[in-house]
């Protein structure tokens, strides 16, 4: 063995030498390295844009710290969000606590992270001096402030920078603790590693890299460091326990990331990371590029790859358990490979990296080295920070300033994916009504298929000219809504980031992560009912969770028509639809709907019973979960002599601006041209008389599909299809047709088309005569599936006529 | 002065009892010391001295030599009180012994440059405080009463250098020293078995990707790069075949019974080199007599052969040169077995007893022992020369050993002579005539053994042209015996025939880095591509984990000891190996040409102008390519380029003809 060290028997404390610090140049190099490290992290913090992850801790760290409960929903405390979420509290509770104090602006969130981003650096001297010499210390701290990767998170309203905090205290407290056997190391240990699990679950990465090196050490070390050891893990795991009960109580996967699984570039692309920043494509597939050096690197490492000693094996260790363990996980599990969450290793990289310069280059031209890779960060840097192509840099301003600028009436703004919304929303500053697609009820494990993402866009899409849609490219989950509106809307237009899909050769900007695509709705008539989901503004004010700026765009009246207001939000005055009310006296108006509002995660039953001479025509509708549903009255024939609204709810809906509280409802509200005016209506079925020529009515069916039940009809006898709108073209919604035969008149079901057959869309009833006359057709609505109760309908009409 | 509570310490490897004792004695009393040390202990050569020094913690050093004096707590003490400024180095010297330095105290940095200015010496403290004087620092006592030195002793004058990759078992001849050595090889050949079943996926992975075809852009020079990844692909596979039976070392005791006869062969070597082989042959334990097997005829020769009592040997001719040499000496000698030594082989006194105990086994044909190279730090060349005979002497003579094949090399081995006379004496008809006999041996069913310790003491080439003719000679020694020796090789057991393809097959290596020298420059003067664009990242992410599995296991085989020195001088070798390779298939024969053992001084460029005309080919060839475009392919190949570059720059550095300084310690001595 070249050496022997018995240094493990006899090494009884640590030291820290001082004294070797004697010239002044030695004295101030770390001082001038921490203030320029100081300089690049504070210069110009706020210049860049929020990024999608930024948005987040806003929007977790604004909330309360105990669960609020809103009208209709339960809002979740931090704790619960996070718990939700896939970090834990810590930072977002430092971030709840400096906002209280400091405010949102975009300067002031990322002040944390800068200060524990400046506090790293003389952390990684003090580690890689006590593993090495005050010359490695310098070395190391040299590619710690010059690190453009730790520059971007410094600068990042995130807990990474708090992460690598942690990890390097947590390492130095560990060396002393076992190596010198001080107490002290152990309280440091024990603190930056409870705070690091507390900061982000990555932190438990370094804390198994620190328990593999102490178990690969266990027979040298002894039980005087093993018997200390075991009860910090005691102590921690005890001190974890609260946060377990959390996770088992709320996690649910929702928030999780959906990174894209490793490749074999995965580890350059990371190394490329760790050095050189986020470069943009181009500059990065360059770095890789130069991949030949590294083998040349690999030969001259094998010139000092004897067995490390414990300084090395630690820093291996370090560098190797974490990122080999996310491979392995992702690989066998699901894809959790991100360079920002292995910040963890790069406190190891730098220190083997100034070692391995300064045994590879004996002598001064070391130092020349060392320079020259800080220039290459310095440049990378440069290149991450102004390079309008990288593809970290998420810029929601831009976004949000091009839709503020060019948006007119008629527009609406879709965000995909949702967690996209809280950083769009810091920025944006118009009343445009903003949706999530898809809808934030979608679990994210639910593969949408294109029926449903029919569904949901039509609905929220009509009435309106143009959609904003604010795309987040790296999420797999909004490919299909992407690859929908891409196909099916019309005058495609690409605004920012990139002209083609992503990863597209030729344009750079197709890697940006964020893009702004407009898209020219296609003509979608206003259907009889409309279900439009909640905009966000809407989603906002019933959790009680404020966005920045902007305001819900569709507030909820109370029962005597005042504004129903948030908890602390004063609310303007949208123009009011105009809305048939309950307890009218009068018949609607043409242009008058009935409006359910139902802020529920689960659907809401109404029923609509129009009154005709013949009979009742009662339709089920399914307001879905979190929309706002309009029901067009323009579609009755004004020979309909009643109208009423029943509504079978056991959760609270708002309808008409009248609030209905949560439990089973049946109330019939409406009008019936029979009772005579100031009189009550009982809601009677009235029923009898001759048959007005009206269209066919599609009412629902239980458990699925629709019945087609004609009224009025003089036809006697004919045929008729049903056809479906949809963007594309006119589609035949079921094949063949149906013929009827009405010999008595009246209301008949002519048709039963099930559940599988139709989907969400305009329908065509065309209706041929028998004889010969022209076709007429009507359109009319299908949206959603509900069921008619059987004991709804009058006996003498269940059954009977038509075929299909 | 500097106070300072802490001190490394960087104890010399005593040799004797009283040093063991001593160092015991003070790692135990570091153990009550309030102050905080810490403990090292190394070998005296400066190299391993500044390893330990880099490893030191402090920023103080105190290096002492435990078989001069002791150090008692008390010193220490006083010490801490005493320590060196920056440009002082505190010594510890009885006033009446000043070329006794038992312990001196550095700054670390002062230290580490120090040492990096010494030849290995037999006192590295005296050196080390001659420089420092040289270098103008300040001598300061440590103690007003220094303690004198309780022996004389005088450290024995033994590079150490990679001396790890021997064994660690003969250090201190100690039995548990054995156990632990066969403790760590077992480790190693566990951890080197692991490595390189995860080697054999990704391996596989590059294979399947290599041979497809429609990854060409341009079908010849693809062409190209697969043959000279075959060529490579059968070397990493021929090298974990090879350490995947690594044997862990063992040593026997007890003799046997039969004469034993010691030739040493020498042809026109300086007397004096001769004299310290004859020297300490006959000084070797176990009654033996020595040969001076005298092909030069020197009178000198027979002179000295008479002082030492040997006998010398010469013949009229030298028909069969060493070979024949060999075969003339055992006609005219009767021992049983008989050790071979080359004229500049110093062995070890007690060679013949670690050898002569593994012929109890009477299928054993030879047992060989590795070349050791003392020399090597006097050049470039010879310290690539070591480092080749480190790879070949260590893992791969180890693996060989696991298939009880390793080859004969030709000097440091003991023969049955039964097994010579069966095979009708060495093989005369090759320039490697120690392995063709091998061969020949192994092909009879004989077996042989390899003892990993180092038993003898040589001299590598100083020089470039040295150094060629002797990897020339192997070279066309070797693919002859690929060429023409296969009706040999299938007498062999199948796994050795493997070891012996690939042993010769590492001299085709010249073919593969042709191509990889020329394909760059290819694309980057005349944009033609190898592989098609398309596909280049496919390439990386099938290449990459291959190639740094395969360095890393290369790395991990060598316990960490590759150089890349080693590399470099092999990468540089390929003119030889092309043109003993052309050699080898059209029969044209080289003479035998006895490696020189002295340097000739002066550069020697005129012998590497095919590597110069390589390098300004890629330095031309990187701004050609560059300027005409920038992108992926174009980096990649200006680094590969630069790559080959570098691995280039080794052999011109050998042919610069630079060798290390004269020892300080001569230098030293006369300013003092």
């Amino acid at each position: 063995m070249a050496v022997i060290a018995l240094d493990l028997r006899v090494r009884t404390r640590a030291f820290m030498n001082g004294a070797s610090i004697t010239t002044w140049v030695n004295r101030l190099a770390l001082p001038c390295l921490v203030a320029v490290g100081a300089a690049l992290r504070l210069f110009d913090g706020g210049r860049l844009s929020l990024r999608l992850d930024e948005g987040q801790s806003l929007h977790f760290a604004l909330l309360s710290l105990k669960p609020y409960d809103a009208t209709y929903q339960h809002t979740p405390s931090l704790f619960q969000a996070a718990a939700a979420d896939v970090h834990p509290p810590g930072y977002l509770l430092l971030l709840h606590e400096w906002i209280a104090r400091f405010g949102t602006d975009t300067v002031v969130l990322r002040i944390p992270s800068e200060l524990a981003a400046i506090a790293t650096i003389p952390l990684l001297y003090l580690l890689a001096r006590r593993l090495y010499s005050h010359h490695i210390g310098l070395l190391a701290s040299t590619l710690g402030a010059a690190s453009p990767f730790w520059i971007w998170h410094a600068q990042e309203a995130r807990m990474y920078s708090f992460l690598v905090l942690f990890a390097t205290a947590a390492t130095l407290g560990l060396v002393y603790a076992i190596e010198d056997r001080r107490i002290w190391g152990w309280v440091l240990f024990t603190l930056a590693t409870g705070f690091g699990i507390y900061f982000h679950y990555f932190a438990f990465a370094v804390l198994a890299a620190h328990l593999v090196y102490v178990g690969i050490r266990a027979s040298r070390l002894g039980l005087s460091v093993l018997k200390p050891a075991a009860l910090v893990l005691a102590f921690l795991s005890v001190a974890y326990l609260p946060w377990i009960w959390m996770l088992v109580h709320f996690y649910r996967g929702a928030g999780d990331p959906n990174l894209a699984p490793p490749d074999a570039y995965a580890p350059l692309l990371l190394l490329s990371d760790f050095l050189l920043g986020y470069l943009n494509v181009a500059a990065t597939s360059q770095v890789m590029a130069a991949w030949p050096l590294l083998v040349f690197l690999a030969l001259a490492a094998g010139s000092f790859g004897a067995h490390p000693s414990w300084r090395g094996l630690l820093l291996w260790t370090i560098l190797l358990v974490p990122t080999i363990g996310v491979f392995a996980l992702s690989l066998t599990w699901k894809p959790i490979v991100s360079a920002r969450y292995l910040i963890v290793v790069t406190p190891a990289l730098f220190i083997l990296l100034a070692v391995a310069v300064e045994r590879i280059l004996r002598g001064p031209i070391h130092l020349a080295a060392i320079a020259l890779i800080a220039t290459l960060m310095l440049l990378g840097l440069g290149v991450e920070r102004t390079s309008p192509y990288n593809p970290a840099a998420e810029d929601f301003h831009q976004v949000a300033d091009f839709v503020h600028e060019h948006s007119a009436a008629g527009d609406v703004v879709g965000i995909s994916a949702g967690f996209n919304r809280y950083t769009y929303e810091y920025y944006s500053n118009d009343n445009l009504p903003t949706y999530l697609i898809p809808a934030p009820t979608a679990a994210p494990e639910t593969k949408l298929d294109e029926a449903a993402i029919d569904r949901y866009v039509r609905s929220l899409a009509a009435g309106y000219k143009r959609l904003w849609m604010v795309y987040y490219l790296e999420d797999q989950g909004s490919a299909a809504v992407r690859h929908y509106l891409d196909y099916h809307f019309r005058g495609r237009t690409v605004e920012i980031g990139g002209r083609y899909g992503r990863n597209q050769a030729g344009d750079p900007a197709s890697f940006v992560n964020v893009q702004l695509v407009l898209y020219e709705i296609p003509d979608l008539p206003q259907q009889p009912v409309q279900a439009r989901p909640l905009t966000l503004g809407q989603l906002d004010w019933l959790t009680g969770s404020p966005s920045t700026t902007r305001y819900p765009d569709a507030p909820v009246l109370g029962s005597q028509g005042e504004m129903v207001r948030p908890i602390g939000w004063s609310t303007p005055e949208p123009e009011p639809l105009p809305r048939w009310g309950f307890g009218a006296l009068s018949p609607p108006a043409p242009d008058d709907i009935i409006s359910v509002f139902n802020p529920n995660r689960s659907a809401v039953k109404i029923q609509i019973q129009a009154h005709w001479k013949l009979g009742d025509i009662v339709t089920e509708i399914a307001v879905p979960a979190l929309s706002d549903l309009e029901y067009s009255l323009t579609h009755w024939d004004s020979r309909a002599v009643g109208l009423a609204l029943t509504v079978i709810s056991s959760l609270p809906v708002t309808a008409n601006r009248t609030e209905l509280s949560g439990k089973q409802i049946i109330k019939r509200y409406g009008w019936d041209a029979r009772v005579p005016s100031g009189q009550a209506y009982d809601g009677q079925v009235w029923a009898g008389g001759p048959q007005p020529p009206t269209p066919a009515q599609l009412v629902q069916l239980p458990c699925g599909g629709a019945e087609i039940w004609a009224s009025h009809m003089q036809m006697g006898s004919g045929s008729f299809t049903v056809s479906r709108y949809l963007a594309s073209g006119q589609q035949l919604a079921v094949q063949g047709g149906w013929t009827y035969d009405i010999r008595k008149g009246g209301i008949q079901r002519i048709a039963s088309i099930s559940a599988r057959q139709l989907g969400y869309g305009n329908y065509e009833l065309r209706v041929v005569r028998a004889g010969g006359r022209q076709p007429t057709s009507e359109r009319i609505a299908y949206f959603g599936i509900g069921c008619t109760p059987p004991w709804l309908i009058p006996p003498r009409y269940r059954g009977g006529g038509g075929g299909d | 002065m500097a106070r300072v509570s802490v001190l490394s310490f960087i104890v010399l490897g005593p040799e004797g009892s009283d040093g063991q004792y001593r160092l015991n004695q003070l790692a135990s009393d570091l153990r009550t010391l309030k102050k905080r040390t810490e403990l090292l202990v190394t070998g005296p050569d400066p190299q391993l001295l500044r390893r330990a020094l880099r490893s030191a913690s402090a920023d103080l050093v105190c290096i002492w030599d435990p078989d001069l004096c002791s150090l008692e707590p008390s010193q220490i003490e006083r010490f801490t009180q005493n320590l060196p400024a920056v440009w002082e180095v505190a010594v510890q010297s009885p006033t009446n012994r000043q070329d006794l330095v038992p312990l001196l105290i550095f700054r670390k940095e002062t230290a580490i440059e120090v040492f990096a200015r010494l030849q290995a010496t037999a006192t590295p403290l005296l050196a080390a405080l001659l420089v420092a004087r040289a270098w103008g620092y300040r001598e300061v006592a440590l103690s007003p009463d220094p303690v004198a030195p309780s022996s004389n002793h005088v450290r024995r004058f033994k590079p150490w250098g990679t001396r790890s990759l021997y064994t660690r078992a003969a250090d201190w001849s100690q039995q548990k020293d054995v156990q632990a050595a066969r403790k760590t090889s077992r480790r190693r050949r566990a951890t080197l078995r692991v490595l390189i079943l995860a080697g054999i996926p990704a391996l596989g992975w590059w294979l399947v990707w290599l041979v497809n075809f429609t990854h060409a852009a341009s079908l010849p020079l693809y062409g190209l790069l697969v043959l000279a990844q075959l060529i490579n692909i059968f070397q990493v596979v021929g090298y974990w075949h090879a350490v995947w039976r690594l044997r862990e070392p063992s040593r026997r005791k007890g003799d046997i019974e039969g004469d034993v006869d010691v030739y040493i062969t020498t042809y026109n070597e300086p007397i004096e080199i001769v004299e310290s082989t004859l020297a300490a042959a006959v000084a070797m334990r176990r009654p033996h007599r020595t040969y001076l097997l005298d092909d030069g005829r020197w009178q000198e020769m027979e002179q000295l052969a008479h002082r030492y009592g040997a006998v010398w040997l010469t013949r009229p001719d030298n028909r069969g040169h060493k070979a024949g040499n060999l075969n003339e000496a055992l006609k005219r000698t009767g021992g049983d077995f008989f050790a071979v030594f080359d004229a500049d082989q110093v062995p070890d006194a007690a060679f013949l007893e670690r050898l002569l105990p593994w012929f109890r086994d009477a299928d054993i044909a030879w047992v060989q022992a590795p070349q050791f190279y003392a020399n090597q730090d006097m050049s470039f060349t010879a310290g690539g020369a070591m480092d080749q005979q480190a790879i070949f002497f260590g893992p791969v003579c180890e693996g060989m050993d696991g298939f009880d094949g390793v080859i004969c090399c030709g000097t440091n081995f003991v023969m049955r002579r039964a097994a010579v006379d069966e095979i009708g004496g060495f093989k005369e008809n090759s320039v490697t005539e120690d392995a063709a006999t091998g061969l020949a041996l192994h092909a009879r069913g004989w077996r042989s053994r390899y003892i990993n310790e180092r038993l003898a003491d040589g001299l590598a080439p100083e020089d470039l042209p040295a150094f060629l003719k002797q990897q020339r000679r192997w070279a066309q020694g070797n693919l002859e015996m690929l060429v023409r020796g296969l009706h040999t090789l299938n007498k062999v057991r199948p796994a050795l025939g493997v070891q012996y393809v690939w042993a010769a097959s590492n001299y085709l290596s010249g073919v593969s880095v042709l191509a990889y020298v020329a394909l760059p420059c290819i694309f980057l003067l005349f944009g033609v591509q190898t592989v098609k664009l398309t596909t280049s990242d496919d390439f990386i992410a099938h290449f990459l984990p291959y190639i740094f599995l395969t360095v890393f296991i290369f790395v991990r085989s060598l316990d960490g000891h590759l150089r890349l020195r080693s590399v470099q001088v092999s990468f540089g070798l390929f003119p030889v190996h092309l043109s003993a390779l052309v050699s080898a298939i059209v029969g044209r024969q080289i003479g035998f040409a006895v490696t020189p053992k002295v340097a000739q001084g002066g550069s020697a460029y005129t012998l590497v102008i095919p590597q110069l005309a390589a390098i300004a080919l890629s330095l031309i060839s990187i701004p050609v390519g560059l300027h005409r475009v920038v992108d992926a392919s174009a980096i990649t190949n200006s680094c590969w380029a630069l790559f080959n570059i570098a691995m280039l720059a080794g052999i011109v550095r050998a042919a610069s003809g630079s060798r290390a300084a004269e020892p300080m310690l001569s230098r030293a001595q006369e300013a003092a």
